[in-house]
């Protein structure tokens, strides 16, 4: 096995959160079909897009010296991805295997969608840092300064995080939400 | 704030925007094929390897089949791809001519 398929493989098993057999099973699920109404998607998507946006925000700015409110933070990221997944029958992290070529095709433009709005969050996070270094310089003061606090560095990676784990989903649910896509 | 506010409205428009095969005008005759030969939409759906919900998408011509899909439906069915499938284009120029469907 060389160098590329190995790092190929890894990245495989890192993105393989789920099994055919669960995809199959959760594409004729009725239990959760109250999340897949416009008000759940509605729900789903509004909790989402607070766990990925506000709650960062929140712990960037609020220490409260315990802990709980990251804790909630990373609770909240997990439990909107759980919901999101239910909500999406598992399409976007779904495997080639479990899916037939109109739901390949329906998750690979929502993995386009995604990118595209993982890139614009981190492109505006970037230009704001960009902006920030600037006016620090002309400040006189060394750009390259840059302290975090704990809950700080856990806003900066959770958010960072929230977005990897729940875009796709998310991405689909307002496709769905939408009704420009149906599974 | 504001920013992020603008941001997702744009990214919300741009999910919005059908793809080319969801609006490609393909026209299909599978349910009455399927009927004459007495299957059921998740019998044929299972025969060609698809989803139950897919062939639903299928029959209503709310997806275009893969030149493999049309042709493993064709297949199945017992009948030439052509007969299955045509352009609706082609069905509003040959109605135009000759007022039959071609």
């Amino acid at each position: 096995m060389n160098r590329k398929v190995s790092l190929s493989a890894l990245n495989e098993w890192l993105w393989q959160t789920t099994s055919s057999e669960y995809v199959q099973k959760d594409l004729s699920d009725t239990k959760w079909n109250w999340l897949r109404t416009p008000r759940g998607l509605t729900v789903v998507i509004a909790v989402s897009f607070l766990v990925i946006f506000v709650a960062p925000v929140i712990v960037w700015f609020v220490d409260d010296g315990t802990g709980f409110v990251t804790v909630a933070m990373v609770a909240g990221v997990f439990g909107a991805w759980f919901l999101l997944r239910r909500a999406v029958r598992l399409v976007a992290d779904a495997p080639d295997d479990a899916l037939d070529e109109r739901l390949i095709g329906i998750r690979n433009r929502i993995y386009l969608s995604a990118y595209r709005a993982i890139g614009g969050v981190l492109g505006l996070v970037a230009t704001a840092l960009l902006f920030w270094s600037i006016v620090e310089i002309r400040a006189g003061v060394p750009a390259a300064t840059f302290s975090l606090t704990w809950p700080q560095a856990n806003a900066l990676l959770w958010f960072v995080f929230a977005q990897i784990m729940l875009m796709p989903s998310l991405a689909l649910a307002v496709g769905l939400r939408r009704r420009k896509v149906q599974l | 704030m504001k920013l992020h506010y603008y941001y997702v409205a744009f990214m919300l428009l741009l999910m919005s925007r059908p793809s080319k095969s969801e609006t490609a005008p393909v026209a299909n005759r599978i349910e009455q094929a399927r009927g004459a030969l007495g299957l059921s939409r998740g019998e044929l759906a299972d025969l060609v390897g698809v989803h139950y919900q897919t062939m639903g998408y299928l029959e209503r011509g709310e997806y275009n089949p893969s030149l493999e899909l049309a042709l493993k439906i064709a297949r199945v069915l017992e009948v030439p791809l052509e007969e299955i499938f045509w352009l609706e284009d082609e069905m509003k120029s040959a109605t135009e001519k000759t007022g039959q469907r071609p």
